[in-house]
């Protein structure tokens, strides 16, 4: 069996080709999403600034979600004064240093991360020159400034400068990339700190020959409330990108790792279909000669078998490299650090091979039984068309799914809030995979408006491309289903995310109504500067805007429709909101703010929480700190400013730099703006500053932009792959009208109608598809069923399309035609 | 088995004979090179009358095929020449060769003569098509109803018998009123009653029609239909029957060695 196999792997080298690429392809992109996804669980930054602890300790920073993986906290979690002592206390510790981090801006915009001198004894380094901080107004600074001891260097935080004289210099050992480290007396570290009493972070050193990780469960053990870190996983306490990246990771993998592995499998097995249908004679031969269907399909899963296995393992190799290619892309948009250490191990290997293996299997098993069970007279049967027939059962699985995906697309009509997003965005899938099941029924339906048309041209290729296409509509699926699901992918994946954003700039901007909008080029502004701001003659209102994100928990935990996700907040002046913000208000008032623990909801976010002016909510502030609070107002203008509205100076104690991110200035006088700009501060217009979250949401979608390419890519090439090998397949049928006198030009003309055809017909499909989901979504989030379509994107999309679909059958067609005329006779 | 006689179209007003149907000047075809190289045809010269039914026989291997595909210009000799009528297709460039065989010869392969998404009708009129000439709907009509298949015209291929797929064909071939129709192997793959009416149907195309047909067999019987039958052996000539039965045939086919 294993002879005729390996024959028939030689004789229908063409047709295994495609099946190779197809698999490989699929293997390489498995295992890529396969390394991005471990890389979620397991992947970090490596230790730099702390890598001379021994030990780390730290407070909880993600919340923990039943059955799923922890919320983490966006801001840093805090550790009480007395643990320093609690820790300091546990055998087997030397020293416990706390460490603060406070961020300082040099003159020319270096940023630079403060930290006490004391914990300078936590990062490998040497005080080569100077000595250390001792007054309030001296510095040790890394070597990386180019400073000498005794020079005055100006130091901003919050846009507040400071002169300090440079006391010393210390030289990092082996760390390339850490951002620029200043030490601080503990005084004035101390007053720049926003809060007092508590620590970010404890570094232990451990007593002479104690082993790090037992001290770390010692600590763990005896100081309750605290995390340890002890070896590479001090990276992940030293700063909050790596933890960051992983939850980004595991965000993206989530909204694309299934689509593309549906993708891939749904390739690979439509792949193998067309070639097991294309050596429908021989296996018709097999059978005349007394083959049983039982041995037959042997056959074609044990080649399949073989094949696959080979391509796959082939496959997953440079799919490794692909996965670094993409972190590498992902570091670049800022979703990832640059440092981020992917998680390589086999698993993703094998788990693709194993993957895509089987899927070829379980696709062979199923064309086989066709051929296995056709009755052998078919080998005298010279050619045929395809069966047009499509089971009913088919017919109505595609058609429930059409349904389910336009019902849940109009699910925003009903609820309002993400929840009901949820339910357009896998409409998309629906849809397409109840269009691949009906495709040929498409086709046909959509020849009546083509076939017309193409007849018109009464010349001999539209008739037969239109006869073509009638008789192959399989065939013609076959091509357009996937290059419709490319085009949905790429419109929900890209579209979504700018219908959603559009809305928000929107919002924002209509909300936004200061005269000013003030930042610091520092990139925080400091509580006092805000008072400077109001000083100003003109100046009626002033209100900091804090941005932070908040932990919000919806739905019945025990029930599998519990939400747990972070949303942005934003803390504002309640006494000033009413001259420099409208935030479309529905119901209570902003004023009411400036009561202690109250909050203001944006109104998707009070539908999905089921709150109401009065009612009691709970939440999770970016640090950990959980907060009951009471609802005072709801607006209109969530997505543009963030789904919680609270008063600023009850969200800064809970922010890490307890820096607000800009300020909005109301105030009449010509002067008003030189005094601000005096200030060293910068003005700028809403759209420049962009809505809240806007800037984790463009990290977010630039993530998903470059997955999606390499989705589409895979898209791409296995539409190539399944065109050219159909269209090889029809060199007697081409050898044929060339025998009857088409010229080369006549049939290149038929086979361009054809891919025209196809590629237009792609188009179209992959657009409505996409337009129930998308209405609903605009729906959901504007209250207008108008979806955003980006018209360049959609242009090139579009035209990206039909290049492909055309040039992949035009150019086999082209070589296909070299063939000598009589090689088939 | 009924031994027609042949009859050759007479010569209309002209003086000097007509230019034979199909005429081949020392034909030689190679096929690949060096070492490799296989002489398929090793200097053929032949005539062939117009409205005559010719045969061509030889064992298996001897180039039969090859002389026909490059009688009907669907292949290029090495060296000679091919004319049909007063034109020389061996030189003629590969477009003009290309609309030469559309309009001016019919062709019948033993398999894979019709397109499975085109109707017969549509089949038949596919060389008109191709050529953007009109279908004269009474000669159309005349052709299908003289082979037979007047009634299945609207049927797909994959619906007709072979023998019934072999007759749409010969209608295809003779719709353009062609030079020369050629013929390979045409009955092979038919049952012997089937082949039986192909065989009627090109015999009445020369006899009728005024049609000129080659094909080649290596049946002696499908080679009794024709006016004349000629031989090759290992590429070259080895003799002609004219008038042929299948005693004669045969035997001539066994001196060849088969
Ligand atoms: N395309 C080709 N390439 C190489 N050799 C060929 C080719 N076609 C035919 N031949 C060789 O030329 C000779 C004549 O072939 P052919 O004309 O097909 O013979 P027949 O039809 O009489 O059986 C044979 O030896 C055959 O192997
Ligand atoms: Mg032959």
């Amino acid at each position: 069996m294993w002879t005729l196999a390996r024959a028939s792997i030689a004789h229908h080298r063409r047709s295994f080709a495609g099946v190779i690429v197809a698999v490989l392809l699929a293997s390489a992109l498995s295992t890529a999403l396969g390394v991005l996804v471990e890389s979620g669980l397991r992947g970090g930054v490596p230790v730099e600034r702390l890598a001379g602890a021994d030990v780390v300790v730290g407070a909880p920073q993600s919340k923990p979600v039943p059955e799923d993986v922890p919320v983490p906290f966006s801001e840093r979690a805090l550790l009480d004064d007395d643990t320093v002592d609690a820790v300091a206390a546990v055998p087997g510790v030397n020293r416990a240093i706390a460490d603060v981090e406070v961020p300082l801006t040099a003159g020319d915009g270096i940023k630079i991360s403060a930290h006490p001198w004391a914990a300078a004894a936590l990062t490998p380094s040497a005080l080569t020159a100077g000595e250390s901080p001792a007054a309030a107004d001296q510095v040790v600074v890394d070597s990386s400034l180019g400073a000498e001891p005794g020079d005055r260097i100006e130091l901003a935080h919050g846009g507040v400068p400071a002169t300090y004289t440079v006391s010393g210099i210390v030289d990092l050992i082996g760390s390339a990339d850490a951002a620029s480290l200043a030490y601080l007396s503990p005084q004035a570290i101390g007053a720049l700190w926003p809060h007092a009493g508590s620590v970010a972070l404890i570094g232990v050193i451990a007593d002479e020959g104690t082993d790090a990780a037992a001290l770390s469960a010692a600590i763990a053990d005896r100081v309750p409330g605290v995390v340890t870190y002890v070896g590479a996983a001090r990276g992940d306490v030293e700063s909050l990108a790596g933890v960051n990246a992983r939850t980004n990771l595991i965000a993206l993998s989530g909204s694309l790792a299934g689509v593309a592995l549906i993708i891939a499998m749904f390739v690979v097995a439509s792949t193998l279909s067309l070639s097991i249908a294309q050596r429908r004679r021989d296996f018709a031969l097999l059978r005349a000669v007394g083959t049983s269907p039982r041995q037959l399909r042997g056959i074609i899963v044990r080649e399949t078998a073989l094949v696959s296995t080979i391509a796959a393992v082939i496959g997953a190799l440079p799919g490794y490299a692909l996965a670094q290619l993409l972190a590498d892309q992902f570091a670049v948009g800022g979703v990832i650090p640059a440092d981020f250490a992917l998680a390589f191990s086999p698993l993703a290997g094998i788990a693709a091979v194993a993957l895509t293996v089987g899927t070829a299997a379980l696709a062979a098993i199923v064309s086989a039984r066709g051929p296995s069970k056709a009755p052998p007279i078919e080998a005298l049967v010279q050619s045929r068309i395809e069966t047009p027939q499509l089971n009913r059962g088919r017919v109505i699985t595609g058609l429930s799914l059409i349904i389910t995906g336009v019902v849940a697309s109009l699910l925003p009509l009903v609820i309002r809030g993400e929840a009901a997003l949820a339910g357009p965005a896998s409409a998309a899938l629906l849809i397409t995979v109840g269009a691949a099941l009906i495709g040929p029924r498409i086709v046909e339906w959509s020849l009546t408006f083509a076939g017309p048309v193409l007849r018109r041209l009464r010349v001999a290729p539209g008739v037969l491309a239109d006869a073509n296409a009638r008789s192959f509509t399989r065939r013609l699926s076959t091509a357009i289903i996937p290059l419709a699901l490319g085009i949905t992918l790429a419109i929900v994946q890209l579209f979504v995310p700018a219908t959603v954003s559009a809305e928000a700039a929107t919002q924002h901007a209509e909300g936004t109504t200061a005269d000013y909008i003030v930042t610091s080029p520092a990139g925080g502004i400091a509580p006092e500067l805000g008072t400077q701001v109001a000083a100003i003659d003109g100046v009626d209102a002033v209100t900091p805007v804090i941005r932070s994100n908040v932990i919000v928990a919806t739905g019945d935990p025990d029930s599998e429709f519990s939400m747990v996700q972070p949303k942005p907040i934003q803390g504002i002046d309640p006494a000033a909101s009413g001259k420099t913000l409208d935030l479309a208000v529905t119901d209570g008032s902003l004023a009411k703010l400036a009561d202690p623990d109250t909050v203001a909801l944006g109104s998707n976010q009070a539908f999905e929480l089921g709150a109401h002016v009065g009612d009691s909510v709970d939440l999770t502030l970016g640090d950990g700190t959980p907060l009951t609070a009471r609802v005072v107002a709801i607006y209109d203008r969530g997505l543009g400013f963030g789904a919680v509205t609270i008063d600023a100076d009850a969200l800064r104690p809970h922010t890490t730099t307890g820096l607000a991110d800009h300020l909005l200035v109301s105030g009449t006088g010509d002067a008003v703006a030189g005094e601000i700009t005096a200030l060293g501060l910068s003005l700028t217009d809403a759209s420049d500053l962009g809505a809240a979250g806007a800037g984790d949401a463009a990290q977010q979608s630039w993530a998903s932009v470059i997955a999606l390419l390499v989705i589409l890519g895979f898209i791409a090439l296995a539409v190539v792959n399944t065109l050219v090998m159909a269209t090889t397949e029809r060199r007697d049928e081409f050898a044929l009208l060339r025998r009857l006198g088409a010229t080369p030009g006549q049939v290149t003309v038929m086979t361009f109608l054809e891919s025209g055809l196809i590629s237009v017909l792609a188009v179209v499909l992959g657009t409505v598809i996409t337009l129930p989901p998308l209405i609903g979504i605009a729906f959901g989030l504007t209250g207008q069923p108008i979806p955003v379509f980006p018209p360049i994107v959609y242009g090139m999309l579009a035209g990206s399309t039909l290049l492909l679909g055309i040039l992949s059958i035009v150019l086999p067609t082209r070589s296909a035609l070299r063939a000598p005329l009589v090689s088939a006779v | 088995m009924t031994l027609q006689t042949p009859s050759i179209s007479p010569t209309i007003g002209s003086a000097t004979p007509p230019p034979p149907a199909v005429h081949l000047e020392n034909v030689v075809k190679t096929y690949g090179s060096g070492t490799a190289s296989v002489t398929a045809l090793a200097g053929v010269s032949l005539q062939i009358p117009t409205a005559s039914f010719t045969a061509i026989m030889g064992p298996s291997g001897s180039g039969k095929s090859t002389l026909m595909h490059l009688a009907a210009g669907l292949d290029v000799p090495t060296s000679g020449s091919v004319a049909l009528g007063s034109i020389r297709i061996s030189g003629l460039p590969e477009r003009q060769l290309t609309r030469f065989r559309r309009d001016h010869i019919g062709f019948v392969f033993q398999s894979y003569n019709l397109l499975p998404q085109l109707s017969i009708a549509q089949n038949i009129t596919l060389p008109l098509l191709l050529g953007q000439h009109p279908v004269n709907s009474a000669w159309f009509d005349h052709v299908v109803q003289s082979v037979g298949i007047a009634d299945l015209v609207e049927r797909r291929p994959q619906q007709l018998s072979g023998g019934q797929q072999q007759r749409a064909a010969i209608a295809r071939a003779l719709v353009t009123r062609p030079a020369a129709v050629f013929a390979d192997e045409p009955t092979g793959a038919l049952d012997s009653r089937s082949a039986r009416q192909v065989l009627g149907q090109l015999r009445h195309a020369a006899t009728d029609l005024q049609q000129t047909v080659v094909m080649v067999t290596h049946d002696p019987v499908a080679a009794s239909y024709a006016d004349r039958v000629v031989f090759l052996s290992d590429g070259q000539l080895a003799g002609h029957i004219d008038d042929p039965d299948i005693a004669r045939i045969t035997a001539h086919m066994a001196q060849l060695g088969e």
